[in-house]
């Protein structure tokens, strides 16, 4: 009996004075600020790393709540992935500060902005403010663009590899595979986009320059008067207006907005009003990368198929 | 004779043929070997060409493959400029339908503006380390039913309009271990009129400590409950919380030393303590024998946390204290010394998280202990403890406008038995980020012997910004 009771000490104690397992290894902890962001990251750290977004996907991404509630996850985290280009300058400068981990802080390896590749479009000519809110460094929104999306993936992995280099052939599996899966749907998309081609639209905000340009589709304007100042009603006249002139049958709504305004100009213009989610998590049909492009080209191919002309 | 002749002239004849066409054999061949010549002249130029264009050829296939090999790699990470600004030629690529290269030329004139662009990017300019500068005015108009002898109040009754402060914020890191910032403030003496211009803030903040904590030194406004760290253009309301002007008097500026610590858990602690020199209105202690102790200075801190009670709603809330044993300065009237405040404060959020920059509401109370010892009579301190209490309700109604309900209630801190009341409806316009305008309705009551007249009071307040902008984390 106490030969036995002696054996079962001792496998407990060399049980856990032993090497851990795989399993329990500390994984890296990983926060980024949109959904997107983080299923590339998942993709790419696979087991390694442990992820979570700040947004849902349904909020404004310039205007995510700073809720102290996410300074200890910055504070505990190995490394931030941000979508840059200020997308995130109403929340992240200030959780930054707050969370005191220098790791992350604006330029160290652990903040990994994916946005240090990407081409800029709509980088404005002068910063000055009678243009609304804009952003010095070009327009953020170039999750909409699966072909930049790619760019995403590749600078996370390198900012991944360049902070753990001992899980380089790993993280680079994982961009690899992610990225196959990626461009088989970017050979589908375009062809799926190909009827959207010199489409014309206006949206709420301009969410949308990356997926014209990739895409071909027409953009007219935004309801906003300027980058995020409210329209007036003369700006909803004069785009009622451009909307008529330019044959113009589609209305998008990103879904952070109201939509008493787009609902106006939809019903004075005879368009079609489209819901889009800007961010994977927008709408509940959309839960990954894949999905969010999905679903943005067939709305839009099924809004553009039935919309009227909107001249009267 | 004739057939001599006849011979004789024949023999000439048949020479000259004979060198007649000895002379145009000699010139076919001069011919021969000059068309020779020129073919050999022109294949040798044939191949120096065909040289020429294969080498350019050459040059012109490592300049594409170059090119391919670039696209090839951004593909694999993402396009090229070119193949995102213009995404035809992206399909050109990758069908391997190579484009014609550029000429020589063309790739010359390229380097030539790629190295002018270089050169000016590499520009220094005596503003390149200059911090960033934001600028911030706020001015008030407003209609007063009572004059301010009645009142009490700084500003004249009736009719006024007044710039109450114009600051001026800068800010940069200072190395990789600190920023510093700082905030000049301008402003109209109530009273006189006299502008005054001084330094409200300057403080140096760590930015790379271990542990989580945060040292922060220099003139500051101490973290002490939840509106008095904040400048009177980030209040929700136009007049500061009557509680936070009485007790602590105005914003809780210090020059000293504060410690932020936040606590290594998964959930929020935050665990602030600091030491000052004076602390709000206080001029700071000033004993008549030039020196001072440790216990003649303020110590004040705060601790603070935060609940997410489901994604759309949470709740803060938090503890403070200030202590000043010796606190000689002017406070309150009459003077007082040996001053302790203890408070606590509760903010709930409902922030719809799909609609939260047009929808939402902010319910807040933060109430004060006061308790001082104020010299009644020369020689002579009585302890007064007060009570004050501020609790405001405000919805957004759309993504420009706001509504809300402020009320205060405090006892005088000197004399607890006068009460003072107000009820402060306001709704604020944002027509941009950068401006707002408020439009607020006060009743002010006093109750107690001796107390000031009631009075009613409209504001329109106008603040804008130019400049730099942050939303910090204690403004959000």
């Amino acid at each position: 009996m106490k030969l036995k009771l002696w054996l079962f000490t001792s496998a407990i104690v060399l049980t856990l004075a032993g090497p851990q397992p795989a399993w329990a290894a500390k994984k890296i902890r990983i926060i980024t600020t949109l959904p997107e962001l983080a299923e590339f990251t998942r993709a790419i750290g696979g087991e390694l790393v442990e992820v979570e977004s700040l947004a849902t996907g349904v909020e404004d991404p310039h205007g995510v709540p700073m809720k102290p509630s996410f300074v200890p996850k910055l504070s505990r985290a190995d490394a931030v992935v941000v979508q840059g280009l200020e997308l995130e300058h109403a929340f992240m400068p200030g959780l930054i500060d707050a969370c005191k981990n220098p790791k992350i802080q604006a330029g160290k390896p652990g903040y990994i902005d994916c946005s240090v590749h990407v081409p800029p479009l709509e980088v404005p000519k002068s910063l000055s403010r009678t243009e609304g809110e804009i952003h010095p460094n070009g327009n953020p929104h170039y999750n909409l663009d699966p072909v930049l999306g790619k760019m995403a993936v590749q600078t996370i992995c390198e900012g991944l590899v360049q902070n753990f280099p001992e899980h380089e052939a790993e993280f680079k599996a994982g961009r690899d595979a992610y990225l196959a899966k990626l461009d088989q749907k970017i050979a589908e998309w375009k062809d799926l986009a190909g009827p959207l081609k010199g489409v014309k639209f206006i949206s709420y905000h301009n969410e949308w320059v990356y997926f014209n340009h990739r895409y071909g589709l027409i953009y007219l304007g935004t309801i906003e008067l300027r980058h995020g100042i409210e329209p007036t009603a003369r700006h909803v006249a004069d785009t009622i207006a451009l909307m008529k002139t330019e044959h113009c049958h589609i209305v998008v709504r990103e879904p952070q907005f109201s939509d008493r305004v787009p609902n106006q100009i939809a019903a004075q213009t005879g368009a079609s009003l489209v819901k889009l989610p800007i961010m994977v998590g927008g709408v509940p049909e959309v839960k990954t990368y894949f999905e969010l492009i999905d679903y943005n080209l067939k709305a839009l191919l099924a809004a553009a198929k039935e919309s009227t002309p909107a001249t009267q | 004779m004739k057939l001599n002749q006849f011979f004789g002239w024949t023999a000439t004849l048949c020479l000259g043929v004979i060198c007649a066409q000895a002379q145009d054999t000699n010139e076919a061949a001069l011919l021969r070997q000059q068309l020779q010549s020129m073919q050999e002249k022109f294949e040798k130029q044939q191949q120096e060409m065909r040289d020429n264009f294969e080498r350019l050829m050459l040059q012109q296939q490592a300049q594409i493959d170059a090119l391919r090999q670039q696209i090839s790699a951004m593909q694999t990470n993402g396009p090229s400029l070119a193949a995102t600004t213009n995404p035809a030629p992206v399909v050109a690529v990758t069908t391997n339908t190579v484009p014609a290269g550029p000429s020589t030329e063309e790739v010359d004139e390229l380097k030539q503006r790629v190295e002018e662009l270089t050169t000016a990017s590499k520009r220094t300019f005596i503003s390149q380390m200059n911090p960033g500068i934001g600028f911030v005015m706020d001015s008030i108009f407003s209609y007063t039913s009572r004059g301010n002898d009645a009142t009490g109040q700084d500003r004249p009754g009736g009719f006024d309009a007044f710039l109450r402060t114009a600051e001026l914020s800068l800010e940069a890191s200072v190395d990789p271990f600190a920023r510093l910032y700082g905030v000049i403030a301008g402003s109209a003496d109530a009273r006189t009129g006299e502008t005054a211009l001084g330094v409200e803030e300057a403080a140096v903040v760590t930015t790379s400590l271990p542990w989580h904590l945060t040292v922060q030194g220099g003139r500051f406004f101490g973290e002490f409950g939840r509106f008095s760290y904040l400048h009177d253009h980030d209040l929700p309301f136009v007049y500061r919380p009557l509680v936070l002007d009485r007790y602590i008097g105005g914003e809780s500026r210090t020059d000293g030393l504060q410690v932020n610590y936040l606590l290594p858990t998964e959930h929020y602690f935050s665990l602030t303590a600091g030491v000052g020199n004076g602390f709000g209105a206080e001029a700071g202690p000033t004993p008549p024998t030039g020196y001072r102790s440790l216990s003649g200075i303020n110590y004040f801190g705060r601790f603070s946390t935060y609940f997410d009670l489901s994604p759309n709603l949470n709740l803060e809330t938090g503890i403070s204290g200030l202590a000043n044993s010796r606190a000689d300065g002017a406070f309150g009237d009459p003077v007082a010394r040996d001053r302790y405040i203890g408070g606590a404060d509760i903010t709930l959020r409902y922030q719809p998280l799909g609609s939260n920059i047009r929808e939402g509401y902010v319910w807040g109370t933060e109430v004060l202990v006061n308790s001082a010892n104020f010299e009644t009579m020369p020689g002579m301190f009585t302890r007064e403890n007060a009570v004050g209490v501020y609790s405001y309700f405000e919805k957004k109604l759309s993504r420009q406008f706001k509504a809300g309900f402020l009320f205060d209630w405090l006892q005088n801190p000197s004399n607890p038995r006068e009460e003072t009341y107000r009820y402060s409806p306001y709704v604020t316009w944002n027509p941009s980020e950068f401006q707002f305008l408020r439009l607020q309705y006060s009743h002010t009551e006093p109750r107690g012997e001796g107390s000031p007249q009631n009075s009613d009071a409209i504001y329109l307040q106008w603040d804008a910004i130019i400049g730099r902008h942050v939303h910090g984390f204690k403004q959000r």
